[in-house]
């Protein structure tokens, strides 16, 4: 029994830091993926492990691909651990508690897990808890692979909790999806379920997340979000963007405690900038939700929102959390006279840049040879596409 | 009889383009100057010359073919500062064309005419050589055409009937009661550079110090702030029209966003007033004054790339900047022009060489300043 699972990542379009002083945002998914395959061992399978003796125990394996770390948790230790907490309740989405994170952490140091990668070790606790809750403890195997760089503002950690939610519960007994449909489809009345389960995924994750990373992830297109009230949008304006990865680490908790600092030293200042953020916002939402009728109007809406994101990064560099890194950007975007902005906390992370569809290949080509030559890294997205998908007969 | 009379440039330090839809702004003078320096011939002598030194352009004119051109005008009136109508100002521009005039150099005639204006109507048909100097570049949004004017006004002024000084009083000093009579001359000859200018450049010229301005109305603001600013000319000319219109532009298309733009730079304009004017009790006061004042510079600066007045250049001159943790702001209309640096007092003379230098590295022409300083003044014992 396999199945595959995709989830997209996601882009602020407008509104980052506004929103934390209670201005709206907006946030669209972006087709770039991270894949989850789900493998159950059948029984005949694990017959014929036992006879041949290639393991002599049940087990649960998580493959994370990009990073090049492989798992195996025997499943007689997991039950050691966490069989307390009885049957898999896989309706129920249910936090993972400090406690049980703590026995979930003894789990995972009893593998050999790299130094280095020690800030990754959250998303295994993610998923023991995310697997354990929604299918128990059937032995099986688990590969992850993504597009997404990890850290950069484009969603990696909610693509990666919605994907595994979606795999698990695509397999789980209560969710009862026709298996014989080919490719690729979307969850219907499941996705709130999922949303749910990759948003208690994310808690072990990041603590307080918002949840917009994963409900865009789950239902792609694009969500407006105010003081912590979500609005799906429904948008069909097909837009592309660059989005380029600065590689430069930043410390969201800081930038966010600046602009902060700033607006209780120039009040009258801040409040207005923050206004004008929150205006550019409305403004994505109004045009992006308008029907373009042919090409010339959907090339008067870019122009457009290419301005609403030149002014948007203008009032993001206001509030101090541009960086050299994004400065070098723009300046070689804006000599091929395409708009740009950072996306997300700032100080390093990612930057958009619009490409509209009157743009040549050959001069997206040529510009992401410059900036890859400043040592940034570049992808093409469409934004606004589907959101979680599975397949039961693609494979990974 | 000879005076010489000097006018300070002027800086925006906050609400360029934001002024224009009706919010404040705030100038200043700097420390660069353009200097007049007027010398009464003997009554035997019969021509009036004008030396642009910088330029390298020597004007005479025979007092005779002036007196053909204009007597019709009747005597010095130089307690009455009046406009150049349209048909004098053609006279005058026959008059320039008589000289020979480089084809390069054409957009210096408005100067000219606004010295022939000025000169006739406040000293009449005297001989004299007048010869200009300037440390300000021109065109670069520096207020150089307002301190020529502020200047010349003050020279002449000072040697006519109108002014009464002490000639015998030694050193540079500043006029009182007739200061309004120079700046008003002074603006009728900015009205012959600029069509329909403000009135700030040239009153921040005579009066110096700050002043804010807002919907047409200038308040003089008393600072005795001790600023330095470094200034980066990008020599990159701009077309103001096309930059204030493409503002206006932006407005109509994104009217909301644009609002609050604008209040925003209104806010920092304001706040410039209140932090300038407060006394720094010491030190410590004065650094946390200008940390504020740069913060302000830097959101100014991403509030004007917002309306879209920035250019390559001046982002440059930003990105080198930041590394020596400075801040900056375009200053002006924007485009290209000049970028202000603010030079806090605990930021060293080899700190700030080393950004001259690296700033002069891109072909960029580099000053530093003191601001809001004094405005015109004048003395009879300065050669110049």
């Amino acid at each position: 029994m396999e199945v595959t699972a995709r989830a997209p990542g996601k882009i602020i379009l407008a509104g980052e830091h506004a929103v934390v002083h209670g201005c709206a945002a907006v946030a669209s998914s972006i087709d770039l993926y991270t894949s989850v395959s789900l493998r159950l061992r059948s029984a005949l399978f694990n017959f014929i492990v036992f006879a041949l003796s290639i393991e002599d125990e049940d087990t649960i394996k998580l493959l994370l691909n990009d990073i090049g770390l492989d798992f195996s948790w025997s499943i007689r230790r997991i039950k050691e651990v966490l069989s307390h907490l009885g049957s898999p309740f896989s309706l129920t989405p249910t936090p993972c508690s400090p406690e049980t994170v703590t026995s979930l952490a003894a789990l995972v140091e009893e593998q050999r897990f790299p130094e280095s990668k020690i800030g990754l070790a959250s998303g295994v606790y993610a998923f023991l808890w995310l697997y354990t809750s929604i299918l128990g403890f059937k032995p099986a195997t688990v590969v992850v692979s993504s597009e997404l760089p990890l850290g950069a503002g484009l969603g990696s950690s909610a693509a990666y909790c919605v994907a595994v939610s979606a795999a698990l519960l695509a397999l789980s007994a209560p969710v009862e999806l026709d298996k014989s449909q080919k490719g690729w489809f979307t969850l219907k009345a499941e996705a709130e379920l999922v949303n749910k389960w990759a948003f208690e995924g994310e808690k072990i994750i990041h603590g307080r997340p918002s949840g917009v990373d994963n409900s865009v992830s789950t239902f792609g297109n694009v969500i407006k979000f105010k003081s912590g009230v979500m609005t799906r949008i429904d948008s069909n304006m097909p837009l592309r963007m660059l989005i380029t990865n600065t590689k430069v680490g930043r410390d969201t908790k800081a930038l966010v405690a600046n602009v902060s600092a700033r607006k209780s030293r120039h009040p009258g200042v801040m409040c207005s900038v923050l206004n004008a953020i929150e205006a550019i916002s409305d403004e994505w939402c109004t045009i992006i939700q308008s029907n373009a009728v042919d090409d010339l109007c959907l090339s008067a809406n870019e122009e457009k929102l290419g301005e609403l994101m030149e002014m948007n990064q203008g009032l993001l560099f206001s509030i101090g959390v541009s960086h050299a890194s994004i400065e070098t950007i723009l300046q070689t975007t804006m000599k091929y006279k395409l708009a740009s902005k950072l996306t997300g906390a700032g100080g390093g992370g990612c930057v958009l840049t619009l490409l509209p569809t009157h743009v040549s290949g050959a001069v997206i080509d040529k510009l992401v040879e410059e900036l890859e030559s400043f040592g940034f890294q570049c992808f093409t997205a469409g934004i606004g596409g589907k959101g979680a998908q599975i397949s039961f007969d693609h494979s990974s």
